[in-house]
């Protein structure tokens, strides 16, 4: 935890910033395509218009995005990160086209 | 991929380290955002002692005077200074802004200036504009907007970077409560005179303490900017242009069909009419703003705004309409959906303008817990990379650096805004640019403060600068007494809690610092002596108990 007063190497200030970029950008993509699909789910049952239903997924998305910074930083393999969030955005987006 | 430490230890371990790195970031601009917003809370009566020529609580007129005077200014001065005039707004005092009555104009073409309106403060008695009779000074405004518009950069780009500094603040605020196993028992804790533990304690006690009130006002802080913040979901679905903005705007605000009639009139359009029926029909001196549509057209509409008591911000979201040819009153809008509910409440509570003094002192001391928890923060990083040195070798620069950063920031950004003040005082009234200068002291004296920090031996730095700090503090109100009018002891006599306030706000942080001088010289802020191997020892198992806590 420590380890700034002895020689940071390279690859541990690369897995800083692809971390970070993962963490911004990726949570970014997630938290969109997550509250996308939700609001386009919740219009469809007449839960809430798309609107409204826009709105609401917008003003609580800092909350999964935070847990996907966390869970970035938690995680230890970088692959399973890039495909969990990958797949995971992909798939989604993916039925949002189809139900929209 | 290497295996740094931090990243990969167990959950807890993981969210320390997040919660330092996401805390450190932006902890200089969050120091700023903090101190300038908590000075925020008192916008209208520090704006009140930047203006010593206004006098103490007048009698103030009837809304009807008051609207009437505004009227007429717009519509001979502003009028004959702009030419057409497309809407009137008219600000009508508050208790708290009971110096000023606004008078505000949007114009059908954009002046000399490039501006599209015009707006003008007046005195609520006399009509005469405060910029008149009153000295000029960028006031309690400027620090409060400065909090999310920064300064000497453009708009756009300031409030996108307090938004991400926010956001990592509030990973910062989760992390840190995650990482915590007793946080209940961290708030009684406070162990003085140990050094790196005692800072770990501050910043405890300082984040526990204020911790509702910091997740709050995080969370509430990224809701200001929703969509310019996280646009990602309203990209996918309804789309972020201007047709886009209006209806989720529509959906925010709903209105009613004005051309929906409900045969109610008042006595006649007169506007003394339509303000004795408002104030009938509300509790007396309830009306906060006047705004006229399209004036002295056909279609031209008069909305009535009501000083909110309740949690919403305060842009009187309780109105009621006038048809302005006929008086006849117009449609009351719908209730607002929940969603909407919820979003101005939490933008209600990071304003707190709904508070009252009690409340707004209490949201001052949680501003300032957030500024000792930030505070404490630095420093406690500082001293745990410090305490990491081994007897004998030298101290890294960057660890001598960011002790120099530290001082610069805690004590330097309050040195400027102790020189803001006195700027306001010392800058000759008629000082042509003297509003922007007064903020050009600000960030002067603070960039001197770093300056200062580098080029001193460090804790004879601190020892200076806390001590000039507590001396302007002191002798604020002192160089008020010496050249206004409206010094503590004439303040006092006429009840002008507003103004005595801050001269008595600046001398009990000018005799808290006093306290906390002497200490500076034993003081764990800083210590250039190398550490020894026992003292190495015990700090940093100090650190991995620290770790393990979660800092």
């Amino acid at each position: 935890m420590f380890g700034a007063l002895q020689q940071i190497d390279l690859s541990y200030r690369w897995n800083i910033v692809v971390r970070s970029l993962l963490a911004f950008i990726g949570g970014l993509i997630w938290v969109s395509v997550f509250g996308a699909l939700t609001c386009v789910l919740f219009d469809r049952i007449g839960l809430m218009p798309l609107v409204q239903a826009a709105h609401v997924m917008t003003l609580f998305s800092f909350l999964p995005w935070c847990g996907i910074a966390m869970w970035v930083f938690y995680e230890r393999a970088l692959k399973k990160l890039f495909s969990w969030l990958g797949i995971s955005s992909l798939l989604m987006y993916l039925v949002f086209i189809l139900v929209n | 991929m290497s295996n740094p430490t931090g990243l990969h230890g167990a959950f807890r371990q993981s969210m320390a380290w997040l919660h330092t790195w996401s805390g450190l970031v932006f902890a200089i601009l969050l120091y700023f955002v903090f101190v300038t917003g908590t000075f925020g809370y008192f916008t209208y009566e520090i704006d009140h002692w930047m203006q010593p020529e206004l006098p103490s609580r007048d009698e103030i007129p009837s809304n009807a005077e008051m609207a009437e005077l505004a009227l007429r200014h717009i519509e001979t001065d502003l009028a004959s200074q702009e030419g057409e005039l497309t809407r009137y707004f008219i600000g009508l005092p508050t208790s708290r802004t009971y110096q000023y009555l606004m008078a505000f104009a949007n114009l059908a073409e954009l002046n000399a200036d490039g501006e599209g309106f015009i707006r003008e403060d007046l005195n609520p008695v006399s009509g005469v504009p405060v910029s008149d009779v009153a000295r000029d000074t960028s006031g309690g405004s400027i620090l409060y907007r400065m909090h999310y518009a920064l300064h000497y950069m453009p708009y756009e780009a300031a409030y996108y970077t307090v938004g991400l500094a926010t956001l990592f603040m509030f990973l910062a605020m989760i992390t840190g409560v995650v990482t915590h196993k007793k946080i209940f028992a961290d708030f009684f804790t406070l162990r003085l005179g140990k050094g790196q533990r005692t800072w770990l304690d501050a910043h405890n006690m300082t984040s526990v303490l204020a911790l509702p009130f910091m997740l709050m006002i995080t969370y509430s802080g990224l809701l200001f900017f929703l969509v310019e913040y996280s646009p990602g979901t309203m990209i996918l679905t309804i789309g972020v242009d201007r047709g886009a903005m209006q209806e989720l705007s529509s959906h925010r605000y709903p209105e009613a069909d004005l051309k929906d009639a409900t045969g109610v009139f008042a006595v006649s359009p007169a506007m003394k009419d339509l303000i004795a029926y408002v104030e009938h029909e509300w509790a007396d001196d309830q009306i906060r703003y006047i705004e006229i549509n399209s004036p002295g057209e056909d279609n031209s509409i008069i909305t009535f705004g009501a000083v909110d008591q309740g949690l919403y911000r305060d842009r009187g979201f309780t109105v009621m309409r006038f048809n302005a040819t006929t008086g006849e009153v117009l449609a009351e809008d719908p209730s607002r959906p929940l969603d909407s509910e919820f979003y101005q409440s939490a933008l209600g509570l990071h304003e707190g303008r709904f508070a009252n003094y009690w409340l707004r002192w209490a949201y001052f001391a949680s501003g300032l817990l957030g500024c000792g928890m930030i505070a404490t923060g630095l420093l406690l990083w500082a001293k745990k990379r410090r305490a990491l040195v081994k007897t004998g070798m030298p101290i890294p620069r960057s660890v001598t650096i960011m002790e120099r950063v530290n001082l610069g920031t805690i004590v330097g950004l309050p040195l400027g805004v102790a020189a803001y003040f006195w700027a306001n005082r010392l800058l000759p009234v008629q000082f042509e640019g003297r509003a922007e200068w007064e903020i050009h002291c600000l960030f002067l004296v603070w960039a001197l403060s770093f300056l200062h920090a580098g080029a001193r031996e460090i804790k004879l730095a601190w020892r200076e600068q806390v001590g000039a700090l507590a001396a302007m503090c002191l002798l604020l109100p002192v160089m008020n007494a010496l050249t206004t009018e409206a010094h503590l002891g004439n303040s006092l006599a006429a009840g002008d809690w507003e103004r005595a306030g801050f001269d008595l706000t600046s001398l009990v942080f000018g005799l808290a610092l006093c306290a906390i001088w002497p200490r500076l010289t034993s003081s764990s802020t800083v210590s250039d002596e190398p550490t020894s191997v026992e003292n190495a020892e015990e700090v940093t198992g100090l650190t991995a108990q620290a770790n393990k806590a979660g800092v």
